[in-house]
């Protein structure tokens, strides 16, 4: 079987990617966080995998947002970068990389399963709005990410005792960090749906349609609404909030990556 | 006043989100209607923020949120006017013919009231490019329409690019395909010219359909042979008119008779003359005079919000304890 450059560029970014997660974990159990090599393990397979999805960009004439493949696939790396950007930015949560790396690894098994068939431009995808659209869903999707990592080491210190990853700040100010997370997704969320609104106006001719994507969404953004109105009224645990962020990631992330494909088209049907 | 706080307790809020979390997604399976889900929902918000901005001074040192706040209800009452004054319908046009104000289909608001009937534009023809496996690509529609001081107009919309007449978006469809033209010369009275549209195309391979003549005329029932492949599905191509195709024609069950353009068949009553094969094109017409201000609404909104988390959080740093 013949290898494309395509798909050994995206195999080598994948490695890259790997060995970030790997290097954090091992680095984790032995206390020495290796922080330098995770970060360029990351660039690395940022370049490689986003190289790859350029080459397929360019052979097909449209980007990596139609089919479940291409979606998967770019949302693999616009995580990625997300999280890197993060870790660069914010070193005190660096050890976080233990948490969220795994998440992208799930996504990374998926998409090995799938076959990377290539996809067609329907017509009224060809609009800047499809494309700020997406980058602002990528963006929210990627805040929420680094939440979720983020409750998920409150998480993991209830689980396996409040020693683990001692590294990290204390479990309210992490809890803390979530919540302008979610805070930052939401206001990205926001306009991701205005973004589409706007497109779908024009090129299904209305805004809103309770298309079970669009409903959806809409489901994740009242549960993004109520957490962040639920955190000032009571003020649970640190603990509750990390399982409230959980409840919202694995909302939005099966909205993401769910719904759309219960059809070959983002929205089912409509093309 | 009892009611008052009772009203403006935050905690109706968080009782409106939990019934949104869990209504909103019996709207995509039917079981309730949107109207219900965001009239309660909305309702309730309404009240209680009237009540909270009345009673309580939470807002003056959060100016954004309360941007935000505001911004979210004028977007639900705009969202409720939209509803009113909303119409959506559809319309297939033969090419060369003028809107005459009839649609289809249409659903629209109690208080709609656009003049749809008043609107002028004739389709003058399309071009649809085609990729291999019949990929649909780009809709080109010739348009010319009238203006309201009378001057005609000529456009080209398609896909993504509406004409917007009197704010009435009349958008092309994917629905669309060829149309078989006759003249009924009845016995008594004028001739008629009138045409058939017959399944969208190349959706429908079996190009087929019946109509009743007006004034007790004949129910006829046609289908057209296509002797060329129109569009190649194993290449690039264009829909276009084909050159060489005929009609089957029967009238009231009869047997069918085989046409070519220029063909006559004398029915009861008359005869019916095939004068050729033109296309048609669907048309899905949308109004709703809110659209621009729920965008501001939504906006502004958005921007409130912003301000309210920036200001929020840069007083004090994530690691500070006791920051909520």
């Amino acid at each position: 079987m013949e290898i494309s450059r395509e798909q050994l560029l995206l195999w080598m970014g994948l490695g890259g990617y790997l060995l970030a997660g790997l290097l954090a974990m091992v680095g984790t159990i032995f206390a020495r966080f290796p922080v330098r090599s995770v970060f360029v393990s990351m660039v690395a397979g940022l370049v490689l995998h986003g190289s790859s999805l350029g080459l397929r960009w360019e052979r097909l004439g449209h980007g990596p947002f139609i089919n479940l493949y291409e979606i998967l696939s770019s949302n693999i790396w616009s995580f990625t970068l997300a999280f890197a950007m993060f870790y660069w930015r914010v070193p005190r949560l660096r050890p976080g990389a233990v948490v969220v790396l795994p998440v992208i690894f799930v996504l990374m098994g998926w998409l090995l399963w799938i076959h990377p068939m290539d996809s067609a431009f329907p017509p009224t995808y060809d609009t800047v709005w499809l494309y700020v659209h997406i980058g602002l869903g990528k963006v929210a999707m990627g805040v929420l990410l680094i939440a979720a990592g983020v409750a998920g080491v409150v998480m993991v210190r209830r689980l396996f005792g409040a020693g683990r990853l001692a590294g990290l700040p204390d479990d309210d100010a992490l809890d803390e960090f979530g919540y302008r997370c979610v805070a930052v997704a939401f206001v990205f969320h926001t306009l991701m749906l205005l973004a589409g609104a706007v497109w779908a106006q024009d090129a299904w001719g209305r805004y809103w349609a309770w298309d079970p994507l669009e409903t959806w969404t809409l489901h994740t953004w009242l549960l993004m609404a109520l957490f962040l109105h639920l955190r000032p009224l009571y003020h649970p645990p640190p603990v509750v909030g990390a399982v409230a962020i959980w409840v919202v990631f694995v909302a939005a992330f099966l909205v993401f990556f769910g719904v759309p494909f219960l059809s070959t088209a983002a929205h089912q049907g409509i093309v | 006043m009892n009611l008052l706080a009772h009203l403006s307790s935050l905690k109706w809020s968080a009782w409106v989100l939990l019934w949104l979390v869990l209504a909103v997604p019996l709207v995509s399976r039917g079981v309730m209607t949107p109207l219900v889900v965001l009239g309660i929902g909305g309702g309730v918000f309404l009240v209680n923020l009237s009540a909270f901005l009345w009673s309580s001074s939470f807002f003056r040192t959060r100016p954004g949120l309360l941007v935000f706040h505001l911004a979210l209800a004028a977007f639900l009452l705009l969202a409720g006017v939209g509803r009113l004054t909303w119409m959506e319908g559809h319309v297939e046009m033969t090419t060369g013919e003028w809107f005459s104000g009839l649609l289809l289909n249409s659903t629209r608001g109690l208080l709609h009231d656009g003049g749809i009937e008043g609107l002028r534009f004739v389709n003058d023809g399309f071009t649809i490019d085609y990729g291999p496996g019949l990929r649909r690509g780009p809709t080109r529609n010739r348009v010319r329409w009238q203006e309201e001081r009378g001057q005609v107009v000529q456009g080209v919309i398609g896909d993504d690019l509406p004409l917007v007449l009197r704010h009435y978006r009349i958008y092309t469809t994917a629905n669309k395909g060829f149309a078989p033209i006759f003249r009924w010369h009845p016995e008594k009275g004028d001739s008629l010219r009138t045409a058939l549209h017959l399944p969208s195309y190349p959706l429908f391979a079996d190009q087929s359909n019946t109509w009743t003549l007006p004034d007790g005329g004949p129910t006829l029932a046609a289908t057209l042979n296509l002797e060329e492949p129109v569009i190649d599905e194993t290449k690039a191509g264009r829909f276009r008119l084909p050159e060489r195709y005929s009609l089957k024609l029967a009238a009231n069950g009869g047997e069918p008779v085989v046409l070519r353009p220029g063909g006559v068949l004398p029915v009861a009553g008359g005869r019916l003359v095939f004068e050729g094969l033109t296309s048609w094109m669907g048309y899905r017409i949308h109004y709703d005079r809110t659209r621009s201000w729920l965008l501001a609404a939504v906006l502004m909104g958005v921007g409130g919000l912003a301000w309210h988390f920036r200001v929020r959080f840069a007083l004090h740093r994530w690691e500070s304890p006791k920051v909520r």
